[in-house]
């Protein structure tokens, strides 16, 4: 069985305290997707301050964001992180769902505009494509230590 | 079937009967019938009542709702949908 190159194994506790990291970040909110009362799918955000992008991505990201905040006069950072659905679910439109109730949500929150930053494999050139897709520009940030680089979109 | 009504037949369906049918009238408020309601979330009209629908045919429901209160599913599925030899 071919096993896509970006997946990994987490223990029960690496999954643990990935999640309550992500939960006490800043602005932290999330979006589920249900059937049957079961949660198939979830989409999370969080809203980080110069600062926070520093302190997690290097001085490089932060001065990326604080150019495009320039640029652009959109003060509102937003790092739209996991995407997952339930390998069940897959292939159902459940992605796209919970991106469409995203993407809605920072309109109506943030009608002046947002940027949004989020970050993938570049090996995972299927969700990669997608991006450039729906509009996020390769950021050229990649730490050396991971194959995950920087992507940001605007949202106006 | 219809009733006796002030010495005639009536089938229920005159003028007044169906203004009466259509209108519930309380002092100067004229409120319609409410619409019966279901107790169960799913139900198939003309095919003889309820019917329950199994989960799975169910429509997926998309919302904003916080995942501290459902941990433990959304743990599973970050590991299931994760899974795999890493590369990081």
């Amino acid at each position: 069985m071919l096993v896509p190159p970006w997946h990994e194994t987490l223990s029960d506790e690496e999954v643990t305290q990935r999640l309550n990291t992500t939960m006490a970040k800043s602005g932290f909110t999330s979006f589920t997707s249900e059937k049957g009362g079961r949660i198939v799918g979830a989409l999370w955000y969080d809203t980080p301050s110069l600062d926070d992008l520093e302190a997690e991505r290097r001085k490089p990201l932060r001065n990326f964001a604080a150019d495009l905040q320039e640029k652009t006069g959109i003060g509102t950072l937003v790092w739209k992180r996991e995407v997952m659905v339930h390998p069940d679910s897959q292939g159902q439109g459940i992605a796209s769902s919970l991106r469409g109730a995203f993407l809605t949500h920072l309109g109506e929150k943030y009608p002046t505009g947002v940027i949004v930053l989020t970050r993938m494999r570049e090996d995972n050139s299927g969700i990669v494509r997608l991006a450039e897709k729906h509009g996020f520009q390769k950021t050229g940030i990649s730490p050396s230590i991971s194959k995950t680089r920087s992507f940001s979109g605007i949202l106006v | 079937m219809g009733r006796l009504e002030n010495g005639s037949i009536s089938d229920g369906n005159s003028p007044n009967e169906r203004r009466t049918r259509n209108k519930l009238t309380t002092g100067s408020e004229t409120t319609q019938p409410a619409e019966p309601v279901s107790k169960f979330p799913f139900s198939i009209p003309g095919i003889g009542g309820r019917k329950e629908v199994m989960p799975e045919l169910q429509q997926e429901k998309t919302r904003l709702q916080s995942i501290a209160p459902r941990l433990a599913e959304i743990k599973e599925i970050y590991q299931k949908a994760f899974a795999g030899p890493s590369l990081a």
